[in-house]
């Protein structure tokens, strides 16, 4: 990869993160500096606050104004997939947490030998309960970003679905709590108050004992009440999708038929139009194939040509690829065979389209049973074989191969890419 | 093919060494540890090897 490659991204300077900001930016900026979420670094930069006795605040001051501001706000379409990744992705690995934990923990070590320090029975609960409140936080952030679509992500993931996220989720929180309550039992203890405390305690525990067991059969029923409502929410959603889809697709396309029954081209351009769709949507899924991949753009291009000319085409593609420039030109040149095909064979038979697409390579075959000609007789002045096609691929550093002879119809060969990705 | 610099093993094997000075600096009684420096240095030595493995995985995922 070249040093200008545009697709290279910039290495992160030391700056402040603005658009992740709270206060000035400054841990966020650390955090992007650093690959971390930046959660976690305000959570480190409380405790030295806290542990030092206020501090620490001096040195996100000093932060604020030595830090440049960095590039604020980026625009929507600049935020690359790994970056992405990052804003999703609360923290992305075990270790990187675990270091920073062991870090503060360095920190806060120095700070007590070096007398910087309030008290062990206050600092030290403190700490497990920040953490076991950072913990819950991030949990009910997650769950939050999850109720957006519950339903819809249980339609999509199905009955089979793993539970993982889930069950993480709920250790998150359970070893959250846990912390918290670790933290103030150690507090109790650490101030001699654990004892008082133990009746009040066990007095709760046993009022909330006897509720639980008055209470059990009706909470369970309830909560059996409200998951079979839910279940049947969602199936009740899926019919509305399913009847909605029919109704816009299906049932328009036949009232087109019936409108046409005197032309059967159009007719079977419209029944084919229609099976593609209908395939499409029952077996691809809605997001199997978004806008910039060539397999779409290969589906696009066969439906575009079907529509103008009323031709039947049949598309099989095994792989994709994002789309680029010389895929771009691929894609072009494939309208143009299959325009050709459309128009000069379209009474031999569906016309074929298999493509193959891996990385670092793609190759598209366009066939049909027509008459078929004789390369050589095709006159000068005919550009679209020559130049839309085997011109456009050479430019782009591919191939065209055209073979055809009279009433053994045509095959056009093009050919992007050498393999390597 | 030229071998590929372990950047892990390297700040481990540094971080190591810098620890295992210290306390051989604090047995000859040049510098003084206190059980809670030992405990820091001893923290700040796993935690540093800790966060490059973990970036390091992370830049080797990427």
């Amino acid at each position: 990869m070249s040093a200008s490659d545009p697709n290279q991204a910039p290495p992160r300077r030391l700056a402040r993160d603005r658009s992740r900001a709270l206060v000035a930016g400054v841990c966020a900026g650390i955090a992007r500096r650093l690959d971390l979420d930046p959660l976690l670094v305000r959570i480190v930069f409380v405790i030295a606050v806290i542990a030092s006795g206020g501090a620490a605040l001096a040195v996100y001051v000093i932060a604020w104004i030595f830090m440049d501001e960095g590039d604020s706000e980026p625009a929507a379409g600049d935020v690359n997939p790994f970056e992405a990744a990052i804003r999703r992705v609360p923290v992305r690995n075990w270790r990187v947490a675990a270091g920073v934990g062991f870090l503060t923990l360095a920190l806060l070590l120095v700070l007590r030998e070096a007398g910087v320090w309030w008290s062990d029975a206050l600092v030290w609960p403190l700490i497990l309960a920040a953490s076991g409140a950072a913990l819950l936080w991030r949990q009910s952030q997650a769950i939050e970003s999850d109720a957006g679509e519950p339903e819809q992500a249980a339609l999509d993931a199905g009955p089979a679905a793993a539970p993982g996220p889930r069950t993480a989720g709920i250790y998150r929180g359970g070893f959250g709590v846990a912390l918290v309550l670790g933290a103030a039992l150690l507090f109790l203890y650490a101030n001699g108050a654990l004892g008082q405390a133990r009746d009040v305690v066990l007095a709760v525990v046993v009022a909330a004992l006897a509720l639980g067991l008055i209470l059990a059969p009706f909470l369970w029923r309830l909560g059996r009440n409200l998951a079979t409502e839910r279940a049947e929410r969602i199936r009740s959603q899926e019919r509305a999708e399913v009847a909605a889809h029919l109704h816009d697709s299906v049932l328009q396309t036949l009232t087109l038929m019936q409108k046409h029954a005197s032309e059967p081209r159009e007719v079977a351009a419209l029944a084919r139009r229609q099976e593609r769709e209908l395939r499409a949507w029952l077996f691809d899924g809605p997001a199997s194939r978004n806008g910039d991949s060539l397999a779409a753009a290969l589906d696009a291009v066969a439906a575009e040509v079907e529509d103008a000319h009323g031709a039947a085409i049949d598309v099989v593609a095994v792989g994709d690829r994002p789309l680029d420039e010389p895929t771009t030109a691929l894609i072009a040149a494939t309208r143009e065979a299959l325009t050709n095909a459309a128009k000069f064979a379209a009474d031999g038979g569906p016309i074929a389209v298999y493509a193959e697409m891996e990385p670092g390579r793609a190759q598209v075959f366009v066939r049909d049973r027509g008459a078929g000609f004789e390369l050589d007789r095709v006159p000068a002045d005919r550009r679209g074989l020559r130049e839309s096609i085997i011109g456009r691929m050479e430019r782009h550093g591919g191939t065209a191969t055209v073979r055809s002879a009279p009433g053994a119809g045509t095959e056009v060969e093009l050919t992007i890419g050498d393999g390597r990705p | 093919m030229s071998e590929r610099l372990d950047r892990v093993s390297l700040v481990a094997g540094v971080a190591v060494i810098a620890m295992g000075a210290l306390l051989l600096l604090d047995q000859e009684d040049v510098i003084a540890l206190t059980l809670g420096l030992v405990g820091a240095i001893v923290s700040a030595t796993i935690g540093t090897i800790l966060i490059v493995s973990g970036l390091g995985e992370e830049a080797d995922e990427r």
